[in-house]
């Protein structure tokens, strides 16, 4: 059996020496192939885009500051997407804690709707065309079904590499999975019930956007 | 297809059971029969197809600003934990690269200059030092071997004087005799035939 390689590889370990001479450039690459990936995850987690692009920064810092404890176990990409989540969720809770978004957590409130009570102005100016309200729906939810409905759709994962990614049990990954779907469903129906047939024409029509 | 079900009495066990599964889709039998569920389904789809698309990234991401805004972070962050485990690590008296070449370079000029000749006096005081040192050590290590002997030849006669005859156990004698003159020392009666 022939084991793939990462295909980040050789960018990774020029990046593991920060005073190397291929440091830059390598550095520069990698960012340059992750940064639209990252800032995607990071959005749909933290809701907006200047929190996103502060947790690109904050994730690509990470990164290097880790990267000696990076043993290739697991593909580059794995790896920088499970801090980017982490990096999301952690920033996300520091603003929830200075009481600027409160949004309730299916993890620890069974079958309540994870409603947000005070959505924030900007989402409002977002949710004038359906992505945005799409992405408003997510920002109720709480960040770890947010997390996995991104690297989900966004990234195409399995849930094999959800688990991954999440360092999670493959079931617990599937009951997250239907939660994430049962929330935003119901968010959909509660709080913006004309999306409801506008996505669902989409759908057959096959633009969601 | 079935009319959807009455809100007032919520959702049917088989329904919530059919859309908490990962594997529910529109085309399902359930979803064929159930006019609510292909509803959720149809919500389902809509969402997952807007979900599938990536947010527009700003323009900033891609400038060179942020770029360098990242890279400074990196490095702020390397250095912020470099700089506290050597000095753990290091040793305090190391000196800086510059001190040490300064530092070497001397060393270098030092072993290249030929010392300077002390004089022939100096050198016949060390050697009367030596000599010097060399007699009294002698003169000690032969006090010592006369102490030394002295000392046995002493602990060898106190031996033979004291030592062997005081210690010597007497041999016994045995006497025979009539009890009607017994020996004023310890006896023992030895008795022949019956009890009187």
């Amino acid at each position: 059996m022939e084991l793939l390689r990462d295909p980040d590889a050789d960018l990774v370990a020029a990046c593991r020496e920060p005073g190397s001479e291929g440091f830059e450039a390598a550095f520069e690459q990698l960012f340059a192939r992750y940064r639209e990936r990252v800032y995607a995850i990071a959005f749909r987690v933290v809701g907006n885009a200047v929190d996103a692009m502060d947790v690109v920064q904050e994730s690509f810092a990470l990164l290097f500051r880790k990267l000696h404890a990076f043993r290739g176990g697991s593909l580059f990409s794995t790896w920088l997407f499970r801090i980017v989540v982490n990096c999301s969720i952690d920033h996300r809770r520091k603003r929830d804690g200075s009481g600027r978004v409160r949004a309730m957590s299916l993890d620890s409130a069974e079958g309540v709707d994870p409603i947000d009570e005070s959505p924030s102005p900007e989402l409002q100016a977002q949710s004038e065309e359906l992505g945005g309200q799409v992405q408003h729906a997510i920002s109720l939810l709480s960040p770890k079904l947010r997390a996995i409905l991104a690297l989900r759709y966004l990234e195409d994962m399995s849930y094999d590499e959800l688990a991954a990614t999440l360092g999670l049990s493959l079931g617990t990954v599937k009951s997250r999975m239907a939660r994430a779907h049962l929330a935003l469903e119901a968010v959909v129906r509660n709080r913006f019930p004309h999306l409801e047939h506008g996505l669902a024409d989409r759908a057959a029509t096959g633009d969601a956007g | 297809m079935n009319r959807p079900h009455d809100p007032a009495h919520g959702t049917p066990p088989e329904c919530r059971a059919f859309r908490a599964s990962l594997e529910a889709t529109a085309e399902a039998p359930h979803a064929r029969a159930c006019a609510a569920c292909a509803a959720a389904m149809a919500l389902r789809q809509g969402l997952t197809s807007a979900l599938r698309r990536a947010p527009t990234p700003p323009p900033a991401l891609a400038s060179r600003e942020f770029l360098a805004g990242v890279h400074e972070r990196i490095v702020a962050g390397i250095e912020a934990a470099s700089s506290l485990a050597p000095k753990i690590a290091e040793p305090i008296e190391t000196p800086a690269a510059p001190l040490r070449a300064a530092l070497g370079d001397q060393l270098a000029r030092a072993l290249a200059t030929p010392p300077t000749s002390p004089g022939e006096g100096r050198w016949q005081d060390v050697r009367r030092a030596v000599i010097d040192d060399i007699a009294s050590r002698r003169a000690a290590r032969t006090r010592i071997a006369v102490w030394v002997g002295l000392a046995g030849a002493a602990a060898a006669a106190m031996f033979l004087v004291v030592g062997p005859g005081s210690d010597r156990v007497a041999v016994p004698t045995i006497v025979f005799a009539d009890l009607s003159s017994a020996p004023s020392g310890d006896f023992t009666v030895v008795r022949r035939g019956a009890d009187r």
